[in-house]
């Protein structure tokens, strides 16, 4: 009975499998040699700078306002707190490509905000900025959420402590409420940018040029098939897994700077 | 509710609104009607982090990112200061340690110590000697009370332990329903108690349903179920419902020669409680049990039997209300 693997785990490890396959698979599709000889291919190069730049700027408008929002949501009660909660879950909920069509609309070369913006020279579809936009719909509620779990988690009775002590609301916020909550938030950080860095349905909508990468392993398999986005999946995968890596290093730094002890 | 520079005790049960009137006091709670001044300053409208008021609570509420000497530096910069509080609380050798590590005692003292280092005007205090163990309790309420004495401030204490308000307290002041009843020194309390809360949360207390029917010079005869009974209380009117609080160890037991205030009953049930015995007896004709305490070593008292006692009649506290 001893070594007898529960039923819980056998259809666990089954899920697993079937998170392992896929990759095992693709890793044997083919050789290096594509990889490297895509590293050099321009449009290549292009659309992993166009990946990297817009996730990254997406995730600091993200952060800059989901942050705040999270906390908003964790702290206060209010009227229309759960329809703002939905509204959250909304970018999670609707179709990639649904998204794409509805920020179109408000985005798109037809809608008023667009005809408003192009006197700027500041395009909303067909650039970066496009990209971006469509970015932060979807995977801005990623650091909500998480944030707000962060939030949540942190004691009022230690905020409380500390404004009795005569620090403001800000400083509490700082010192306290931030560091303590501090995985949540890095958590929220990494989900929204992988997630960036791998949409598509609502950025080709907004924006086929510039190409991310998604775009491009798009574009090279409806035109040269399945063998010739082997290199740009890899690629994908693997800055995918780098950006991960680089933001838990980050986190661990934060977090030994916060926790000491 | 006016508080000096001394330790005021507010003792009440659970539910009865102490924390709440902390939580007014520093600002974590809005206040709807009335205001709080604190040396002539209103500072029932100023922002929590400016009333100079600061509260400690029950766990401590230390911050678990930072060591015991960081959360007390949040408080304060000045280095003279720190190393003050840190030896009037003897917490030298934990200040590397992480909170997450200290235990009950230290963690209160090294919370404490943060509280006052702050330098408040007010000090309000919720519980937070309550989740520690019996021993650690006593030894920490004591040497609390010499510290917070030093600093000569006011302190409101909140509680719901009667031994911790006796020890700690210039002053108690008696709080249930979100009011409070009585304030006053603890002696003061314990012997007149103003409502049936005051008088139960003063320690055990036999509360008897009584009606005045004769008040005048002499003592004051009270109507108790079928029976007639004489106080010396005399804070009464004709045909008052009151209620008549007797001490356990007030009333005598086993007495032979007739006297005032006579009465018997069966004893019910023989309770141990270390230094004292409770023995509670059914009385005929009375829906209560009374509960009397005698001395652990005395013998005779057998479960089933019935004994006579005595309720002297300076023993009984007339009590208008309940709470």
């Amino acid at each position: 009975m001893k070594n007898k693997i529960p039923i819980t785990g056998i259809l666990g490890g089954i899920l697993v499998i079937y998170y392992i396959a896929p990759i095992l698979s693709i890793l044997t599709w083919g050789g290096g040699e594509g990889i490297i000889s895509s590293i050099r291919d321009e449009v290549v190069i292009s659309a992993i700078w166009t990946s990297m730049t817009t996730s990254f700027f997406s995730v600091c408008i993200s952060g800059i306002f989901g942050i705040p929002l999270a906390y908003v949501l964790s702290r206060n009660v209010f009227k229309g707190k759960n329809i703002i909660l939905f509204l959250v879950f909304l970018p999670l909920i609707l179709p990639p490509i649904v998204s794409g069509m509805v920020l179109l609309t408000l985005f798109g070369p037809e809608s008023i905000l667009n005809s408003f913006f192009i006197f700027e020279n500041v395009y909303l579809t067909q650039s970066k900025m496009g990209i971006i936009l469509a970015q932060v719909f979807v995977s801005s509620p990623f650091i909500v959420i998480a944030s707000k779990v962060g939030f949540d988690s942190v004691d009022r009775k230690l905020e409380y402590a500390s404004r009795s002590l005569g620090k403001t609301r800000i400083e509490t916020f700082w010192k306290i409420t931030i560091p303590l909550s501090i995985r949540g938030i890095l958590a929220g950080i990494m989900l929204a940018f992988t997630r960036s860095m791998g949409e598509f349905g609502a950025t080709i909508m907004m924006a086929y040029y510039p190409r991310t990468m998604p775009t491009q392993i798009w574009v090279s398999f409806i035109t040269e098939g399945l063998d010739k986005t082997f290199p740009m999946v890899m690629l994908l995968l693997l800055s995918s897994v780098i950006g991960i890596v680089l933001l838990s290093m980050l986190g661990q730094e934060v977090m030994t700077n916060y926790t000491p002890y | 509710m006016d508080v000096k520079n001394e330790i005021l005790v507010i003792l009440g049960p659970s539910g009865s609104g102490k924390t709440t009137l902390l939580n007014i006091i520093s600002g974590i709670m809005d206040i709807d009607k009335g205001d709080i001044w604190i040396d002539g300053e209103k500072i029932s409208d100023i922002p929590m982090e400016k009333r100079g008021v600061s509260i400690v609570f029950q766990e401590g509420a230390l911050f678990p990112h930072m060591n015991s000497k960081q959360n007390i530096e949040y408080a304060s910069k000045n280095e003279e200061d720190v190393a003050n509080v840190v030896e009037i609380f003897g917490i030298e050798n934990i200040l590397d340690r992480s909170v997450l590590t200290l235990s009950g005692g230290e963690k209160n003292r090294v919370s404490l110590a943060r509280a006052i280092v702050s330098n408040p005007r007010v000090m309000l205090l919720d519980e937070p000697l309550n989740s520690l163990d019996y021993p650690v309790k006593r030894r920490l309420s004591t040497d609390l009370r010499k510290i917070l004495c030093l600093f000569e401030m006011p302190v409101i204490y909140v509680t719901h332990d009667r031994d911790i308000a006796f020890e700690m307290g210039d002053r108690i002041a008696i709080m249930a329903d979100g009011k409070i009843s009585q304030i006053g020194t603890p002696k003061e309390v314990f012997e007149n108690p103003k409502t049936v809360v005051a008088a139960e949360l003063m320690g055990e207390a036999n509360i008897l349903h009584v009606k005045v029917v004769e008040s005048g010079l002499g003592d004051t005869m009270l109507e108790w179920g079928p029976y007639q009974i004489k106080t010396t209380d005399k804070k009464t009117k004709n045909g008052y419902k009151m209620y008549a609080c007797v001490r356990p160890e007030n009333i005598v037991l086993g007495m032979e020669s007739e006297t005032e205030n006579m009465m018997q009953g069966e004893v019910i049930e023989k309770i141990f409680k270390g230094e004292k015995c409770i023995v509670e007896i059914s009385i005929e004709g009375i829906e209560n049990k009374i509960r009397v305490s005698c001395s652990p070593k005395r013998d005779g008292i057998k479960e089933g039997e019935f004994i006579k006692f005595v309720i002297p009649k300076n023993s009984i506290r007339l009590i208008e209300k309940y709470n």
